[in-house]
């Protein structure tokens, strides 16, 4: 038994696909690939499959992480050809290779919000993310409870910068992320929209990377 | 994607209902297809995902490579308020396109409280609901499934229906509407044609005239139309289309997992079941193939779980070679096998030790009457002696839990019969404590799950009257108080629900006018408790002038001609009539396999059903 870490990329139709799914997705795409994955050996033996941040419903992601175990000889390689053959239309796994470090090392994601040329209004946008206070609702706990809880998102901006790609003008945004504190980019473009009244609404999300506290690629 | 659409999917529950690209989806060139067909199943996605035919037909029609088939389900109320809003008319999974540029577009009719949705589903697409007012050729919009058995409550929305068995007639109807579509014919000669078709029944051709009394006077065909429609029947299992793919939903659906069909047809004869006669005759698919084309399915979707299906899971003559057979590979694969509709009690012990499904699930009767008289009258062949002696060997075998189905309303029931669901179910449970290794510190649960029954076409109770309402809930306030212990509890399906079924089941064609007026008015998804709208339809019965108890609650005569009746799905006439009258007194019928009934389908097969040995 060995672990692996398949990095992945998740777009198009597939960025619908919910993070429960995607693992029930996974586990299947493995059955059929014939890769001889690892399975627990308890009195309900299952596969080990972890994922390093789960996405949120919507956004697309490149270089998205996942851990397995692999139970006998399989080269790294022939893993990652054999998933292809067997994945659904936008899901892709890019490489794969033995872990380093915990994905509670996570700290910050780098994103990208595409804009519709149409409306969009680079100072307005500069304006709320430099305003300190990008204030949104979002599902906590306290005391056990579920209880809804505000959070000030232009408290996790580690950085942003403005730029175009083909038809879109694009938000590259790194956000604080992680198993402590998560900013979730639907929140902020959902913010962001409200703000404008409803001009600077992203068409798209993608999360680009996932970063350690010293900014180095987690994967 | 189109992005008028993806905007949408951001603002609905669950947006990969309706996405698409899931694996085995078949995309296709539309510039190199003759026929666009869309297959529409008239309820949610994950309802529709479940449903077998639909995956036989899809998988079926793809393998032409003249013919693209996409799937299509009814959007939920958030889906279809956005698309409404958005100007987006009803489109396919697999393309994205609108149905409405579609050749065909077919409905699966499953159940009759889906009626609402296939208008709701037309009208979304873009198209007038009705069929007169669909003038072009294209798109000619088709249904199958059990419930076309009585197609006259939808004759006025769908052109033509397919009775019976979907997979030789699909592919002549395909061939019929290419050339007609190369010709540039209109839609009365396509229609004409296709009515030449065995299994296709064009309702536009067929004249009903009624008595005063509003009874069916005749029911004629037009010139050179058959006057009686035959089912289709698919000859051999074996030989017979089967998918190698199906489409894995990356959603969780109701049937999520590879499902097979062991064999079509029942010996049972249980006179209230309208699947036990209208899928004969019985036809056993073989354990070769089975096992071949489970093993073929698992390693195509990556499911790990194999449901083998039939009405009667213990019926199928080579279980115990199927089994064996799906072992040698299913315990290395990690597959599970399950085996729904079981009886317990003739079963192999050693063999029901390897299936892990079968060990796991729960204990289940379906004795559907309280007393044996009853249960004769229904020709439910299940003892109290078998019941009691199977529920003594679970017990011992560490069971604690035990399920029973029963429905009210049977023909001949009497207040004896409903308290004797709960005395069946005292016996259970006393037969419980009896059993001296029982685990210490633990109760019994009986669980009793009551429905209310519908007569059914082209079963022996088609003439029968339906409860009412009212009596239906004095029936069941009867129950509730008979139960004594709480080690039985009680649940009831009896929904007004159902008292719609039963009008719709036996209708005639005067009820389309019922149907649309209470769709316009907002009904939609009327199967699904929390979006059926009784008083809407009770409106919709006083509008049109229509009582819905002369369809439900009436006792038909014999003699009288019944709106299904120049349908053909093989049985006798007679021989439900003596079905009926053998209930009356209490007689029952033997299963198939112990003694022929006679009922006359095998004569739609070449005379050959699987039930003679």
């Amino acid at each position: 038994m060995r672990n692996l870490r398949i990095r992945f990329d998740k777009t198009g139709r597939a960025k619908y696909v919910s993070h429960l799914d995607l693992n029930r997705c996974m586990l299947r795409a493995f059955r059929r690939s014939g890769v001889p994955i690892w399975y627990t050996e308890g009195f309900n033996p299952h596969p080990y499959m972890t994922f390093a941040l789960p996405l949120p419903l919507g956004v697309e992601s490149e270089q998205d992480v996942m851990d397995v175990r692999i139970d006998g000889e399989m080269e790294n390689d022939e893993i990652v050809s054999r998933l292809n053959a067997v994945l659904p239309e936008g899901l892709r796994v890019t490489d794969a290779a033995e872990p380093w470090g915990k994905p509670d090392e996570i700290a910050a994601a780098q994103y990208s919000f595409f804009f519709d040329g149409e409306g969009f209004a680079e100072a307005a946008l500069k304006e709320i993310l430099d305003s300190g206070e990008i204030l949104c609702e979002k599902m906590g706990k306290k005391n056990g409870r579920k209880v809804m809880k505000q959070m000030n998102l232009a408290e996790h901006i580690r950085g942003y910068a403005l730029g175009r790609e083909g038809d879109y003008n694009v938000l590259y945004i790194k956000l604080s992320a992680g198993n402590k504190v998560n900013a979730n980019p639907v929140l902020l473009s959902d913010a962001l929209s409200a703000r404008s009244g409803g001009r600077l609404r992203a068409v798209n999300i993608r999360r680009t990377a996932l970063l350690t506290e010293n900014n180095v690629a987690f994967s | 994607m189109k992005s008028n659409i993806e905007q949408l999917l951001l603002q609905v529950q669950k947006p990969a209902r309706y996405s698409g690209g899931e694996l085995n989806a078949v995309v296709k060139d539309k510039e190199k297809t003759d026929i666009r067909y869309a297959f529409c199943f008239p309820d949610n996605y994950e309802i529709g995902m479940s449903h077998l035919g639909m995956k036989i037909l899809y998988s079926l029609s793809n393998a032409r490579e003249d013919t693209w088939c996409e799937r299509v389900f009814a959007p939920w109320e958030d889906m279809e308020a956005q698309m409404r809003a958005n100007d987006i008319p009803l489109f396919a999974l697999e393309s994205m396109d609108s149905i409405r540029d579609f050749d065909l577009i077919g409905f699966t009719m499953q159940y009759e409280l889906s009626y609402t949705n296939v208008l709701n589903m037309l009208d979304l697409a873009g198209l007038p609901v009705r069929s007169a007012e669909r003038t072009s050729l294209l798109p000619i919009v088709i249904a199958g499934g059990p419930c076309v058995c009585n197609p006259e409550p939808l004759a006025d929305f769908i052109d033509l229906f397919l009775p019976g068995e979907g997979e030789e007639v699909t592919h002549e109807l395909i061939d019929l509407l290419k050339e007609h579509k190369k010709k540039g014919s209109s839609k009365e000669e396509f229609l004409c044609a296709a009515a030449q078709l065995e299994g296709v029944y064009v309702p536009s051709l067929y004249d009903v005239t009624y008595h005063e009394d509003g009874t069916i006077a005749a029911v004629t065909s037009q010139d050179g139309v058959p006057a009686v429609v035959k089912k289709r029947v698919i000859a051999d299992l074996d030989t017979v289309f089967y998918p190698d793919k199906f489409v894995v939903p990356f959603m969780e659906v109701v049937h999520d997992r590879v499902v097979h069909e062991i064999f079509r047809g029942c010996i049972r004869g249980c006179r209230f079941c309208q699947a036990g006669f209208i899928y004969r005759p019985i036809r056993e698919k073989s354990p070769e193939t089975v096992n071949k084309q489970s093993r073929e399915l698992c390693k195509t979707t990556g499911y790990d779980e194999v449901s083998l299906c039939s009405l009667s899971s213990s019926d199928y003559t080579k279980i115990k070679e199927l089994l064996e057979q799906m072992l040698d590979w299913t315990v290395e694969d990690r597959v599970n096998i399950a085996l729904p509709s079981l009886r317990v009690d003739n079963f192999d012990e050693n063999l029901m030790q390897k299936l892990q499904s079968v060990r796991r699930s729960g204990l289940t009767f379906a004795p559907e009457a309280g007393t044996q008289r009853l249960r004769d009258a229904i020709n439910k062949n299940v003892s109290e002696e078998e019941m009691i002696l199977t529920s003594r060997k679970a017990f011992a075998g560490g069971w604690t839990a035990v399920k029973l189905y029963f429905m009210l309303g049977l023909p001949t029931e009497t207040d004896e019969d409903v308290t004797g669901i709960a005395q069946l179910a005292q016996k259970v449970v006393d037969e419980y404590y009896k059993n001296p290794d029982k685990p210490k510190g633990k109760g019994v649960q009986v669980s009793v799950s009551v429905s209310s029954f519908v007569p059914k076409p082209f079963t022996p109770f088609q003439w029968e009257p339906q409860d009412t309402q009212d009596e239906l809930k004095r029936k069941q306030e009867l129950l509730k108080q008979s139960v004594t212990t709480r080690k039985v509890s009680l649940s009831f399906h009896n929904k007004p629900m159902s008292a719609l079924e039963g009008v719709f089941a036996r209708g005639d064609r005067r009820l389309g006018r019922v149907l649309e007026t209470a769709w316009r008015n907002g009904c939609t998804f009327d199967s699904w408790d929390d979006h059926f709208k009784e008083d809407v339809w009770a409106q919709a019965f006083r509008t049109c002038g229509i009582d819905p108890a002369f369809y439900a609650n009436r006792r038909r005569d014999h003699s009288e001609i019944l709106p299904w009746d120049h349908l053909d799905y093989g049985i006798r006439k007679e021989f439900l009539i003596a079905e009926n009258q053998k209930s009356h007194s209490g007689e029952v019928t033997l299963n198939c396999r112990e003694r022929c009934a006679a009922c006359g389908v095998n004569l739609l097969n070449g005379g050959k059903c699987d039930a003679k040995s």
